[in-house]
């Protein structure tokens, strides 16, 4: 990386900040409509209840859960690659490291969002909160569901915290080129950085004790998030390896969310100089990583199932991969652990096409993870006069749909109004020349 | 060559007479204890001993394997030593063979009805499959070292058998250094998925097995995360010894062991993550077939205070002393802590195994034979350790940057 250089790098970034052109409005305003299509099917589930969703009795938790946990799952990693690969020192995290925290922000708010519309009055949201009143209720602390909305929200404020500080230094670079209005902005939020020596002090200090606290942060939000799951007394769930299994798996899902967002970026913002191949590939590296690690997962617990001759456990695990269900179920597998063990091969994990695809796929497989933990589970209770099937409706696929088109519009309006590559780290990589593909 | 004599010191007889003596008093006693009234009670102690020694050694080796797989900057010599910790691959082997006499008095499924379970927790079986997972481990962790010491070995020291062999295999087959790296790498993943499957192996067969009718999913995660958590440790202690014997040209910086004192800080946090990860799902769900187990070691006398006894020494003791930074770069003070949880491990795995092996006990079956075993197993790791680095000094060569 011997031709980058401190002005290339601002270069490169403040370029992106440009007036966009009109293919990117066409694309936001697209993409703001499927968020409004899905605000639509929210309102019209309100008017009319929620039955309009498939859900029904003995599958309470359906597509709203599944699409809440995934998203949660895809918030991880960034807090993954800007804290923990922050602390290791991981050089190759720098240039990928805003983006994806980034998608950690967005990704929170989306998934904070599905526990309203799973419920039915939302309107009565407020019987959440730990407020005293004459109706005598009180939130029942003991809840894993109540741990979640703790741990979710403490989320969302940490890593929002953490992603803003990260940015301060680049948002000044921003003000000190910028005029008029933008100029004005900027100076407000860049909360008067001069880059005096004490100031950064006292952002490297603060930027390392907020990455030292978000590491066992992140870690204890997907733990809590499984035991929404774990603690309940359900075949299929109450499983001790789950909280470890589903940071791991969060982790997975949201490396590849990471690749699926940086390959575009990459390409239309001239990123390749910073975003360089082998970051990717560091990307794809621990993809295998968390790809194996949801694999030991899914085979100890077949393994336990059958080794504890538990017959709801051996009926459960018999019912996954060849049930109603079968279908999902081998998406699931294949598309998590036997399609990223394709990244071993280096030809693969230095292609754009294979990153690419291989990231749609791992998307797609950990959507289907969660959809077979909570759905196979619960459609199958102990006695069978309790079950059912369950299948997700038009206005829930509605739903799902305007909230993708709410996460890439946030990140779209994000890559253009703020910058997408922290220009500091990557100027501390150019001098310690850490990582970076040399 | 410095390093040529640096180890000459270690080779001095007074060192080796101690590990030997160390292993003899151990044998000694767990004789005497197989011929005493509570035969279970000296198998008892050379279960837990083999379990901890032999994850000390695996989690060891795994550092390195780790440190290359991820092409990590600053582990060059601790990387290195912690190759030494294969001397006691094939010593855990051979243990492991000798357990199979005791059977009788070890698995208590032996004498209960399974529903059901008897296909997998028979003893031909159980022997089989442990005995060729560990073959794979070691195997893998030999192949490893074998393309390791390739890059890594003075040709111009010519001593000994093992040496010659090597040399003469090397000349007869000339790989270059890209392609040894290049296996390193891929026997390093093979080893590190290995160490996963054959350690989860090794704790459900031997430790989780011991209450048959409990079962918990975590349970092989938990023990490889204990066993690279006791590597560390293990790691730390051989690297301060080294450091502060001023005959031996090995001295580490400050930030060496600032590292590593992180990473074993790390490791304590994950150790403490799973134990508790898996202890709330099953206090929560309050299954009686899963509770029965932690009641029985968590609650009840005379497990219930040696269950926090092991959770303040080898959680909240270290977590609270590690935050400081000062402590990890003090050799002295970090081997003593590692040592301190080490030992707790050990009693972890008392508690983890005890209730099963003395169902009806009202004291803790803890004695003076139990910690003459333990040290005799010390000696025993202590002597392959030594043999290993007097073979291959190279491995105490302190180098700046990478090594491999």
């Amino acid at each position: 990386m011997t031709e980058l250089t401190f002005a290339k790098i601002d270069q490169t970034v403040l370029d992106t900040l440009k007036p966009p052109d009109r293919t990117y409005w066409l694309t936001v305003g697209i993409l703001f409509a499927g968020a409004l299509a899905g605000a639509g099917c929210w309102i019209y589930q309100i008017l009319t209840g929620i039955g309009v969703a498939g859900m029904n009795n003995p599958v309470a938790w359906g597509t709203y859960l599944i699409n809440f946990v995934f998203w949660v799952g895809i918030a991880h990693s960034g807090t993954l690659i800007s804290a923990i690969l922050h602390l290791l020192r991981a050089g190759w995290r720098n240039p990928i490291a805003r983006a994806a925290e980034t998608m950690t922000v967005f990704a929170v708010c989306i998934a904070g969002l599905f526990p309203f519309i799973h419920l039915g009055r939302v309107w009565l949201v407020f019987y959440m909160l730990p407020i005293p009143n004459q109706r005598n209720l009180w939130q029942n602390f003991q809840s894993p569901l109540m741990f979640d909305v703790v741990a979710i929200s403490t989320y969302l404020t940490v890593s929002s915290l953490f992603w803003y500080t990260g940015m301060l230094p680049d948002l000044a670079v921003v003000r000190d080129r910028a005029t008029g209005i933008r100029k004005k902005i900027f100076t407000v939020i860049s909360l008067g950085w001069t880059g005096a020596h004490e100031q950064w002090r006292h952002y490297a200090r603060g930027y390392l004790f907020f990455a030292a606290l978000a590491t066992p942060l992140v870690i204890s939000v997907h733990s809590v998030v499984s035991w929404d799951f774990a603690l309940a007394v359900v075949p299929g769930w109450h499983t001790t390896i789950f909280a470890p299994y589903f940071v791991a798996g969060a982790i997975h899902s949201g490396l590849a969310m990471v690749l699926t967002l940086m390959i575009p970026i990459r390409k239309l913002f001239h990123y390749e100089k910073i975003i360089t191949i082998e970051v990717l590939e560091s990307v794809a590296k621990t993809i295998i990583f968390t790809g194996l690690i949801v694999g030991f997962a899914y085979g100890t617990e077949f393994f336990i199932a059958w080794y504890s001759q538990n017959p709801v456990e051996m009926a459960i695990f018999k019912y996954r991969p060849t049930g109603d269900y079968a279908l999902g179920f081998w998406i699931m597998v294949v598309c998590n652990t036997i399609i990223p063990l394709l990244f071993f091969f280096k030809k693969i994990r230095t292609t754009i096409f294979w990153l690419f695809g291989i990231s749609i796929f791992v998307n797609i497989g950990m959507w289907y993870e969660r959809f077979v933990i909570i759905i196979t589970s619960v459609s199958r209770d102990f006695i069978p006069h309790a079950w059912g099937l369950y299948s997700p409706t038009i206005i829930e696929f509605g739903i799902m749909l305007g909230a993708f088109c709410l996460f890439f519009f946030f990140f779209l309006l994000f890559v253009k109004h703020l910058p997408s590559v922290s220009m500091t780290e990557m100027k501390e990589t150019v001098d310690q020349g850490a990582g970076h593909g040399d | 060559m410095p390093s040529h004599n640096n180890t000459a010191v270690l080779k001095k007889k007074p060192w080796v007479l101690i590990c030997l003596s160390l292993v003899i008093i151990g044998l000694g006693a767990f004789i005497v204890g197989l011929m005493g009234r509570h035969p279970e009670r000296a198998w008892q102690a050379y279960l837990i001993n083999f379990l901890l020694w032999s994850s000390i050694a695996q989690g060891g080796l795994l550092f390195s394997v780790v440190m290359h797989t991820v092409k990590a900057r600053w582990s060059g010599p601790l990387s290195n030593l912690a190759e030494s910790f294969t001397a006691f691959f094939p010593i855990s082997f051979g243990l492991f063979l000798i357990l199979f006499l005791g059977r009788n008095d070890l698995f208590p499924w032996l004498h209960q009805d399974l529903h059901g379970k008897e296909v997998w927790l028979n003893i031909p079986f159980l022997f089989t499959r442990d005995s060729v997972g560990l073959l794979i481990l070691y195997g893998l962790g030999f192949l490893y070292l074998y393309h390791a010491f390739w890059l890594k070995l003075d040709r111009s020291i010519s001593s000994g058998r093992i040496r010659t062999f090597l040399y003469k295999r090397w000349d007869q087959r000339i790989p270059d250094a890209q392609t040894c790296n290049r296996r390193m790498t891929v026997f390093g993943i093979l080893y590190i998925l290995a160490f996963a499957l054959i350690l989860s192996l090794i704790g459900f067969d031997l430790v989780m097995s011991m209450d048959p009718h409990w079962y918990s999913t975590l349970f092989g995660a938990y023990t490889f995360v204990k066993a690279f958590y006791v590597g560390l440790g293990g790691l730390i202690i051989l690297a301060s010894a080294l450091h502060l014997y001023p005959e031996i040209e090995f001295r580490l910086k400050p930030s060496n062991f600032h590292d590593i004192g992180k990473l074993f800080f790390a490791f304590c946090l994950v150790w403490a993550d799973f134990f508790y990860v898996q202890l709330v799902v099953i206090w929560y769900g309050n299954i009686p077939e899963e509770t029965a187990y932690v009641i029985e070691r968590t609650m009840t006398p005379p497990w219930n205070s040696l269950a926090w006894f092991i959770f303040i020494i080898c959680f909240i003791l270290p977590f609270f002393i590690l935050l400081n930074k000062k402590i990890k770069t003090k050799p002295q003070f970090m081997s003593i802590l590692c040592a301190v949880v080490i030992m707790g491990i050990w009693l972890e795995h008392l508690l983890l195994i005890g209730p099963a092996l003395n169902p009806h006990g009202s004291a803790l079956p803890l004695g003076l034979m139990d910690g003459l075993i333990f040290l005799g197993f010390s000696g025993l790791m202590a002597l392959a350790v030594t043999v290993f680095l007097n073979l291959f000094p190279e491995l105490l060569r302190v180098t700046d940057g990478e090594v491999t």
